[in-house]
């Protein structure tokens, strides 16, 4: 399964940025493999409209799981319809630390 | 004959020269008044009628989930994420689309289908024999402007002379409403406000080639700031408004100054005559 | 931190006065933004140093190659902003009707047609005395503003996160500048006047205002000039439960301050009183946020 979060820089140890769509990057974690890997949103400079485009990107990268500070309400709408979780988390965290947080949490829920 | 009214600041009294203007111009030929501040349209208030109104629409996507293949095409083209592909199903965000027909041509399997959606209305009013009343009005928290004042320039586009009240501001509306028109009047105050905003207004002017003509608005007999503007840019300035609490206070009472005073009636007249002369290039 | 932005439906209300006598009144920490970018006048009544400025990209334009172009016209039938213009037997994007959308680059048959990105403003950096302010200013001919007032907003979060209060200089109109301008805000100043122009755009306003659930308050300026509409206006904001900070009588105190590039508040008048009283409440109403 792939868990995204949206990273101020391009290395996991970067904190979480605090929007969604305009994020510079993407972090992808896969929990099966344990491996992370950090791609630029390309959409992140857009004019307008740039939260669905997100949500586009990460379902071309299979994402099941956003954990996430806030979403504007396009976004909220296009992530809700496309079946992904959202995970509300404050972003004064690392990337990292983030993705740690909720997999410590969810291997406890299950 | 496209004349437009407009001016950089917003409340420097632009719709006060229009619905004179077109007033008293319309006491001796055919005149059509058109309204393109379409986000706040407010020549209405000196002309109270029952307009006939007409919706105005532009074309967007729907989509036809039976045939649609979820390959992603449409997403990946809108540049204004209007259109949102998941793994079964597309989302549409109307707010975000410019109808700019691009999706249906990247679809590969017809899967779009062109549907009319409201943004706003265009109601006209014939007032009398001679004057006519064009308004846009774009609905409410519509961001499609342009797509409402082309539909009143279109609509307008034949009759002998209009005069147009422009939007405030200077970006896409302001465009699509002075985009080839004759002459452009800009109604200025004397202040430093005024001056920068008729500067950047005449900046955009020239980029769109469009002659411009400069009116001052509450003058208190010193507009040296605008004057020496004027000069430099060798700009003509068609008339002064003094600034004036009897004026100020008819004018926001919906009251039209030169209907009610016969010599506010002769000012507005001999600055239609100078307006109508500068756009046929006789000066 | 909270986010007020001053906002008016009509131009020309007195809403740039007011946000610059609400920077210089109010007592917190602040950052200042002019959000209305086709007329960027705060600056005029700040009288701020300016810092530095960044280049502002709108969105990519279509640009024709020459050299490719065979001359098909296809292009110009599929542009529905009016954006592609024939010289010669060639054709040509005119820039400041070409809204970035791509769909001509579909059409070309030549490959001839690409989108390029363009510089469409400024972002300007300065510092006042009431506090860092950031304005905008558009390349003539330009549009885009909406996306400019979003980045203006952007810059100031990202170079000020730990102010208290960020206020915003609205653009006027209902239209995409003004979305901009109040999405994520808590609460709005309505600055109106008792005209018949003003009063059917507050009302447009105030609809809008409510769909974003934006806290609105009110300020009627000149409120002398038409009494009758005047108290239409405050019995329709009472019956909204918009709370009214102020009324401002009419001044010419206040023109003279302006033309002279004096802040209003500085004079003796009865606007500059009603000014100090409407920050006071403005103020109350803040802390209790």
């Amino acid at each position: 399964m792939i868990v995204s979060i949206p990273s101020s820089g391009p290395t996991v140890d970067s904190q979480m940025d605090d929007r969604f769509g305009r994020a510079p990057y993407f972090a992808f974690f896969d929990t099966e493999t344990g491996s992370s890997r950090i791609e630029a949103n390309p959409h992140a400079g857009g004019s307008g409209g740039v939260g669905p485009m997100a949500v586009q990107f990460l379902v071309k990268n299979d994402v099941k799981v956003l954990i996430a500070p806030r979403l504007g309400g396009n976004a909220d709408g296009a992530l809700k319809a496309s079946g992904i979780t959202i995970i509300m988390q404050n972003p004064d965290v690392t990337v990292e630390a983030a993705y740690s947080a909720w997999k410590k949490n969810s291997e406890n829920s299950s | 004959m496209q004349i437009v009214i407009a001016s950089g600041k917003g409340g420097t009294g632009k719709t006060t020269v229009a619905s004179n203007l077109g007033f008293v111009l319309s006491l001796k030929q055919k005149i059509t008044l058109a309204d393109c501040d379409v986000e706040e349209p407010n020549l209405g208030i000196f002309f109270p009628c029952s307009p006939e109104c007409r919706d105005i629409h532009v074309i967007i996507p729907q989509v036809l989930e039976d045939q649609c293949l979820h390959c992603g095409a449409c997403g990946e083209f809108c540049r204004f994420g209007a259109l949102t592909v998941l793994k079964d199903k597309v989302l549409f965000f109307p707010q975000l689309c410019h109808s700019c027909g691009g999706c249906f041509r990247v679809c590969p399997a017809e899967a779009l289908e062109k549907v009319p959606a409201l943004v706003g209305e265009v109601q006209t009013c014939h007032l009398t024999d001679s004057l006519t009343l064009v308004t846009g009005r774009l609905k409410e928290g519509d961001v499609r402007t342009t797509a409402v004042i082309g539909a009143v320039r279109e609509q307008v586009k034949d009759e002998p002379v209009v005069i147009i009240d422009a939007p405030p501001g200077t970006a896409c509306p302001f465009i699509e409403t002075v985009d080839d028109a004759l002459l452009c009047v800009l109604v200025t105050e004397p202040t430093p406000f005024g001056l920068h905003d008729l500067s950047v207004a005449v900046d955009v002017l020239q980029v769109l080639k469009v002659p411009v003509a400069v009116v001052i608005n509450r003058s208190d007999g010193n507009d040296s700031i605008i004057e020496g503007y004027c000069s430099e840019h060798s700009l003509p300035i068609l008339m002064k408004i003094p600034l004036d609490f009897t004026l100020l206070k008819k004018q926001n009472a919906g009251f039209l100054i030169s209907r009610e005073d016969p010599e506010w009636s002769l000012r507005f007249s001999e600055l239609g005559d100078k307006i109508l002369a500068h756009a046929r290039g006789d000066v | 931190m909270i986010q007020v932005a001053v906002v008016s439906g009509k131009g020309g209300t007195g809403k740039t006065i007011l946000t610059a006598s609400f920077a210089c009144l109010l007592p917190q920490d602040k950052v200042l933004i002019d959000a209305d970018v086709d007329a960027a006048n705060l600056s005029l009544l700040l009288n701020p140093e300016d810092i530095h400025s960044d280049e502002f990209r709108g969105m990519d334009g279509a640009v024709i190659d020459a050299n490719l172009c065979s001359g098909c016209g296809l292009c110009q039938e599929a542009c529905v902003y009016g954006a592609i213009r024939k010289t010669g037997d060639r054709y040509e994007v005119v820039p400041y009707r070409c809204e970035g959308c791509g769909t001509c680059t579909l059409v070309c048959p030549e490959d001839a047609v690409s989108m390029q990105p363009r510089i469409t403003g400024k972002i300007h950096y300065a510092k006042s005395s009431a506090g860092p302010l950031l304005y905008g200013s558009l390349t003539p001919g330009s549009g885009n503003s909406g996306l400019l007032v979003h980045r203006l907003r952007q810059e100031a979060g990202l170079r000020h996160p730990d102010v208290f209060l960020t206020l915003i200089d609205g653009p006027p109109g209902i239209g995409c500048p003004l979305i901009s301008t109040i999405t994520g805000i808590q609460a709005a100043v309505l600055v109106t006047e008792p005209s018949k122009s003003a009063q059917s755009d507050l009302s447009r306003l105030i609809t809008l205002c409510r769909s974003f659930h934006v806290t609105m308050f009110l300020v009627v300026n000149r409120y002398d000039v038409n009494l009758d509409i005047t108290q239409e206006i405050v019995r329709m904001a009472d019956e909204m439960k918009i709370h009214v900070l102020g009324k401002i009588p009419y001044d010419i105190l206040v023109l003279h301050a302006t033309r002279n590039g004096i802040p209003v508040i500085q004079s003796e008048g009865p606007a500059s009183k009603a000014i100090h009283e409407i920050a006071k409440n403005l103020n109350d109403e803040l802390e209790k946020v």
